[in-house]
């Protein structure tokens, strides 16, 4: 391609211009072919755009903008009364107001792509043509190992490459390539990636303090790299370029417009945006609270005269469409007679976003700020309410009018941000954190992973303010860390059924045992934590409910905390206070890891891959430990076993730990001296990055060891039951369900060692972990045996056997009594008699359990109310 | 000579403020105009915020609820004495330089057609931090009449066009939109946080972009201070006690001592520290016997009104919880305040006698919620859209009658019942038959309880105390299966408040064998 002489303009000649002429300011994004190339006017890039080319109109960029405008010099004009001078075809010469809009737009009359001006930023020493000679530098240079060196020089942690070519590859190229095989149009540009590659380190500066000029810029450049590229790719006849296809192609990138998406700068907090901001490019994050519907926001307006039918177009500026007041030609001049013609006007897409602060960027004790977003084109609906994200974009600030009919304007400003680029933090989170600092942090953590006292320490520092409970305390953590996902690929569907990975843990114990303690610090630590209280939730508050938007008047759906924690852990506390609505969801959730809402004409199933923890209290508000704990639970047994690991809480009265406790709580409460206990625990922050890190990156597999490992032992817990002496008694000791949560629990351990595959060691420390939790949870009181069924169906093997005397004795009792033909026997005159025959007191929930049993049976009949209530044998039973 | 240089200050503050932009030496470097805002806070800090003359803010005319804006014509200074109630709101940018040499902000309005006010540089403008502020809420009268007059003005009662913002419904009280030019410091102002304001007032629409929306008033902020603790008392003789306990005995729990002193122990209790949560206890008074007609109100408050600067009383009904916000929620971006939005040190008296059977919907059941809440761990949730953990911190003091065993919605720290001597109407009695000791006692009474809270900050223990305190629990325990860890936590709660409300600043084995008996006593009556 070749390239016409570049006339560089001296930048003193633009300083030249009168300041407070009227405004050259307007837009000179028009070319016209009538007008004087001379002018010392800076002209817009677009101009330059080839035929066929569409007009490369950003909206972040030209919404409200004075393009080239100088900006120390840089006075805005906001008081346009010449009408001339909101004609953004006037470019100051008043010489080309053309006779009709047809040539502006359908047929752009620069006949070649290549630049043949100079613009400079009037006021600065920045040269446009040197910048876009910069940026292709750039572009055609940067390799990776400027990035690496750039980064030790910034004593940042960097990747070792893998091989020396990798450091050599000519990045932007090789992207320039796939953004034209994939059909796409924006270029990601990171901006430390400007600093790191030392020629066009001041493009950095330049592109940061006047993008509104530079963007446009870099647009340009990077359209007529891709037209280079594509023209070398198709000489050298790379494949899928040659003879008439690379022709299309040539052809396909001529008519799209490239945009250039800066993004990569220290994001700044937004209650510090400041004057000095304006029109700069920044970067903040927030959380989307609210977007509007995508709104058609005219670009160019088509003004006609009804009286000579004379054409006008104007363009947007500022925000605003100046309706002409008289036709603008000569011969007619009549007032009020230009009317728009929708259909020929030129319309983009255009959306608000209001953006407010993250929690963990407000300040302590302020509530938190929000700001508005304008997003254009392709950004728009990329982003939704309750979306956490990283905006890159040009601050604005314009004068707010008393009254949008009046031209005054009241000494106030409004400001939002035009964004040029938009990240959308992961749910993991940490995608966002700059790579460098993540490398460092990840040196950091794979270093503590080698420690040999790890799962000792990541224990200790969770909850380190609460007292022992090192079981407990090692099972959240496990969860914490969580099994890894699995979708079966075969078996029916695109995926076969999902396992869940996530590992649910229900505490249960006496009151003042810090359960809500302990769940109060795993929110604060965990990915997504979500706390809610089963007493005050409603099935609402934990799943999701449909609202209507008070802006659009449409229905929306809002999440509920288990949506909301979705990839991370929601907190249940009081688990046993919540309604029964609210628990049936949680059976779709602990299992099939989805929410399902039919509400208000909205069918959908929401994710909600999230581990649940919870605490609850026993019924009588005490444990009894003369009860098996589903009767000591007040939770449907088929909720209960889907917890993976069950830990009772107990308060136990013991001399020595009852002075340990007295003088570690005598210190905390009067003597002002907490007792760390001495020794090293790792900070909150740090506890939390090395889970989110295991998390995001860790996924074990097992090896054959420890599936050898797992059998056996799956195998072994079962025949605690089998192998007893009383062999007659086969008692369920562990189900599949427990086999599952053994590999969940394995693959956590592995996942926190940060190990590829799941070893001996893990299996050995999950299985331990589970008979721990199986000892105090699934011990029948009466045998101290371990058994499973306790859990799955809410009677243990010794219960049953207790529950068949009771039946048969009470058979006996009735026949005795005259079996159908008799009146019966009191309700209260049998538990009694029974009584006196067994050497163990009859609990009256069991044996009503044993006439609900009979009767449904058909065998006896209970007549009568309370206390007159009357069993007798039916008839032939 | 410092008060007639100050009325002249009132007359023009703007006038003053264009001096002070003039008295800039070097103009024209640019900066002069970020500069004047702490130009302007150090000189109106000095004339009015005066540490040696607490008096000087006097001579300023008060904005509040007998005083309210409408009262001052545009431009007056005034003081203003409120509760940041939204810290949300978005930051202005103003024009900070306007033509022929005139510096902007402070609700200066440009001259029409100004020029540089059309073309303008970043340069030229300045931000301001913008609150919305409420008058103190809940302030009990005698405490509000120590920093304005209390005289009736021929103002009819101001009616707030921002009804929403103020914590307690229907309550008169004003509120304004604050704006503050100087950034320094304003990071540290946070919700419910006492400041007095001193500035411009003036007003201005709700919206910056609809001109039809109604006008709020505005206050463009000269200097300001946030209310410090009040200073500690010196020489409270400690017999003030009894005679406190016995006068709240006396007036509004029938005679029931060990009652009143409870109550007092509540009353002198505050936030220490959360770490270890060591939090003021929460208590319920039960078998408060029920009222003959709903609508009176218990003596109790009124005995409250007199002793401590800020009390408020919340008669709860299934209607209140389940329609009043109890919780600050964020709707479209605008904060509507809620009853729990009060300044740290307020003490709440929850009265049950108006309950009735019905039901409690979902807001009454998030307002029990948040209450219980403020009780366990001093924090009131706001509630952002999206968000779950705008948690804040706070120090409110609960109390809550309760006709029952105990309270129908609430678990408190500390429950007593009462044990009433006299009939049942002495118990709500209406303010004006309070028996009130003279104003001196009085104060002193006030000065007492302030001088017990900030020494309850204080208490410490020595190493025999401490033992003894380790040994006598291992032997309950030992006797006891049912004595629990909470239990011994909740006594050194007591023992702390007991030790500070005898003025000593240790527990003595003394002390904790006292609080022991106060709470067996406690105990005993419960059953």
């Amino acid at each position: 391609m070749s390239s016409p002489p570049r006339v560089d303009f001296p930048t003193s000649d633009i300083d030249d211009v009168d300041m407070d002429a009227p405004p050259q300011g307007s837009p000179q994004r028009l070319f016209f072919p009538g007008s004087d190339p001379a002018t010392p006017l800076a002209k817009r890039v677009a101009s330059f755009t080839p035929l066929k080319t569409p007009k490369n109109r950003r909206g972040d960029i030209h919404s409200s903008l004075t393009s080239t405008t100088p900006r120390r010099v840089a006075r805005r004009e906001y008081h346009n009364d010449l009408l001339s001078d909101n004609v953004p075809n006037s470019d100051g010469t008043h010489l080309s107001i053309p006779p009709s809009s047809a040539p502006n737009l359908s047929a752009p009359a620069a006949p070649t792509d290549d630049p043949d001006e100079i613009r400079a930023i009037w006021g600065t020493t920045v040269n446009l043509a040197e910048t876009m000679k910069l940026f292709r530098e750039f572009l055609r240079g940067f390799k990776p190992k400027y990035r690496a060196t750039h980064d030790r020089g910034q004593n940042l942690p960097t990747v070792a490459f893998e091989s020396p070519e990798d450091a050599e590859v000519v990045s932007y190229e090789a992207q320039l390539r796939i953004i034209r095989q994939t059909g796409q149009t924006n270029l990601n540009l990171d901006m430390v990636n400007l600093l790191a590659y030392p020629p066009c380190k001041k493009l950095f500066g330049q592109l940061q303090k006047y993008p509104q000029e530079v963007i446009p810029v870099m647009d340009q450049v990077l359209k007529d790299l891709m037209l280079e590229i594509a023209d070398e790719d198709q000489q050298a006849g790379v494949d899928g370029m040659q003879g008439e296809q690379g022709d299309e192609e040539i052809a396909d990138i001529m008519a799209k417009v490239y945009k250039v998406r800066p993004f990569g700068l220290n994001s700044v907090n937004m209650r510090e945006l400041n004057p000095s901001d304006t029109d700069k490019l920044i970067c903040i994050k927030g959380l989307v609270i609210r977007a509007t519907p995508v709104i058609p926001d005219m670009k160019v307006a088509f003004f006609r005269c009804l009286t000579c039918s004379h054409t006008v177009q104007v363009e947007i500026d500022r925000g605003k469409i100046e309706e002409p007041g008289r036709c603008p030609r000569d011969v007619c001049a009549s007032v009020g007679t230009m009317s728009l013609i929708h259909n020929r006007c030129e319309f983009a897409d255009r959306q608000v976003i209001r953006l407010q602060e993250t929690p963990d960027a407000v300040p302590d004790g302020q509530t938190p700020h929000t700001v508005s977003l304008s997003v254009y084109d392709e950004l728009v609906d990329l982003a939704k309410p309750g979306d956490r994200l990283t905006v890159t974009g040009i601050f604005r600030s314009v004068p707010v009018r008393v009254n949008p009919r009046q031209r005054t304007m009241k000494s106030l400003f409004k400001t939002y941000l035009d964004v040029v680029h938009i990240q959308i933090e992961d749910a993991i989170g940490g995608a966002q954190t700059r790579k460098i600092r993540k490398a460092e942090l990840e040196a950091k953590l794979i270093e503590l992973s080698r420690r040999h006292d790890l799962y000792e320490l990541l224990a200790r520092s969770l909850a380190p303010s609460i007292w022992e409970m090192e079981d407990v305390k090692k099972g959240i953590l496990l969860q914490l860390f969580g099994g890894t996902n699995k979708n079966i690929a075969r078996g029916g569907g695109g995926g076969g059924p999902r396992y869940r990975g996530d590992i649910n843990v229900l505490l249960v114990g006496d009151p003042g045992t810090s359960k809500s303690q302990i769940l109060q610090y795993v929110h604060k630590i965990a990915p997504r934590g979500v706390y809610t209280s089963g007493k005050g939730s409603s099935a609402v508050g934990l799943t999701a409910y449909v609202t209507r938007d008070p802006d659009t008047k449409q229905l929306v759906l809002e999440s509920g905390a288990l949506v909301l924690s979705d990839g991370g852990v929601c907190c249940i506390d009081e688990f046993d206070k919540m309604s029964d609505a609210t628990r049936s969801v949680l059976h779709e959730v602990m299992e099939q890891q989805t929410v399902s809402i039919a509400k208000a004409g909205i069918i959908t199933t929401l994710n909600a891959r999230t581990s649940i923890l919870a605490a609850a209290n026993p019924v009588e508000s005490k444990y009894n430990v003369d009860l098996p704990i589903t009767r000591n639970i007040d939770l449907p047994p088929t909720l209960i076993s889907r917890f993976d690991l069950l830990y009772l809480v107990l308060d136990r009265v013991d001399e020595t730990l009852d002075r340990r406790l007295a003088q570690h709580l005598v210190g905390l409460y009067l003597e002002d001296a907490p007792d760390t206990g001495g020794h090293d625990i790792l900070p909150l922050e740090e506890l939390s990055a090395y889970i989110e890190y295991a998390r995001a990156h860790i996924n074990p597999v097992l090896n054959s060891e420890a599936s050898d490992e797992l059998v056996a032992s799956y195998v072994s817990l079962r025949a605690i039951g089998a192998n007893e002496p009383r062999g007659a008694e086969k008692r369920i000791t562990a189900t599949t369900r427990q086999l599952e949560s053994m590999i969940r629990l394995s693959e956590a351990h592995a996942r926190m060692r940060l190990a590829a595959q799941v070893e001996l060691q893990d299996v050995q420390e999950a299985c331990r972990l589970m008979r721990e939790a199986i000892r105090t949870s699934a011990m029948d009181p009466r045998t101290g045996k371990i058994d499973m069924g306790l859990l799955n169906t809410g009677t243990g093997v010794g219960q049953r056997r207790l529950r068949e005397d009771m039946r048969r004795e009470l058979l006996t009792m009735l026949d005795g009594a005259g079996g159908a033909k008799s009146r019966g026997i009191r309700w209260g005159d049998v538990i009694k008699r029974l009584g006196e025959q067994s050497s163990i007191r009859v609990d009256a929930v069991e044996f009503a359990e044993v006439i609900k049993v009979l009767e449904n049976e058909g065998i006896i009949a209970v007549v009568g109310e309370r206390d007159r209530r009357m069993i007798r044998k039916v008839e032939g039973g | 000579m410092v008060a007639v240089h100050a009325i002249s200050e009132i007359a023009d503050p703007r006038k003053v403020i264009q001096r002070i932009y003039d008295d800039d030496d070097d103009r024209l470097d640019g900066q002069c105009i970020h500069r004047l805002p702490s130009a302007v806070t150090k000189h109106f800090s000095d004339l009015f915020l005066r540490a040696d003359d607490p008096r000087a803010l006097d001579q300023l005319p008060s904005l509040d609820v007998s005083h309210p804006p409408e009262s001052y014509t545009c431009g007056t200074l005034v003081r203003f004495r409120a509760m940041i109630q939204d810290t949300s709101l978005q930051n202005e940018m103003y024009l900070a330089k306007l033509s022929n040499d005139r510096c902007g902000g402070w609700g200066i309005q440009p001259a029409h057609g100004d020029r540089n006010f059309n073309v303008f540089d970043s340069d030229s403008l300045g931000t301001a931090s913008i609150f919305w502020a409420v008058s103190v809420p809940a302030e009990s009268p005698w405490r509000a009449a120590g920093f304005s007059r209390l005289d009736s003005t021929s103002f009819p009662v101001h009616q707030s066009s921002q009804p929403h913002k103020f914590p307690i419904p229907g309550a008169p009280h004003i509120g304004v939109r604050i704006k503050i030019y100087d950034s320094a410091g304003v990071e540290n102002l946070h919700s419910t946080d006492v400041v007095t304001f001193v500035g411009i007032a003036s007003s201005e629409p709700l919206s910056m972009e609809d001109d039809s929306s109604p006008e709020v008033p505005v206050l463009h902020v000269l200097c300001y201070q946030v209310d410090s603790a009040s200073p500690i008392p010196a020489n409270v003789d400690p017999s003030v006690r009894e005679h406190v306990i016995k006068w709240i005995s006396s007036e509004a729990l029938g005679g029931d001592d060990d009652a009143a002193e409870w109550v007092l122990l509540q009353l002198t209790s505050k936030v220490h520290t959360r770490a270890i949560p060591l939090l003021p206890p929460s208590l319920t008074i039960s078998r408060f016997p029920q009222p003959s007609s709903t609508d009176l109100i218990p003596t109790l408050s009124h005995v409250f009104t007199e002793l401590i600067p800020q009390h408020l009383l919340i008669p709860l009904s299934l209607d209140l919880l389940n329609k009043t916000p109890f919780l600050p929620e964020s709707k479209e971006e605008d904060l509507h305040s809620g009853y729990l939005q009060l300044p740290t040190g307020t003490t709440i008296l929850l009265t049950e006698s108006a309950l009735q059977e019905g039901k409690l919907l979902e807001t009454g059941i998030t307002s029990v919620r948040a209450i219980q809440d403020v009780m366990n761990s001093q924090t009131v949730e706001y509630i952002f859209p999206f968000s779950s953990k705008f948690s804040f911190h706070t120090g409110l003091s609960m109390i809550v009658l309760s006709e029952g065993r105990k309270s129908a919605f609430f678990q408190t720290s500390v429950n007593v019942p009462l044990q009433c001597s006299s009939t049942t109407a002495s118990l709500y009695k209406p303010k004006d038959e309070l028996s009130l000791p003279p104003a001196e006692k009085i104060a002193i009474y006030r000065s007492y309880i302030v001088a017990c809270k900030a020494l309850s900050e204080k208490v410490q223990i020595t190493e025999e105390t401490s033992k003894h305190i380790q040994d006598d629990f291992v032997r309950r325990r030992q006797q006891d299966k049912s004595v629990t860890p909470d239990e011994l936590i909740h006594l050194m709660k007591v023992a702390r408040l007991l030790a500070a409300s005898r003025l000593q600043d240790e527990v003595t084995i003394d002390v904790w064998e006292q609080a022991k008996e106060l709470d067996r006593r406690r105990r005993v009556s419960i059953v």
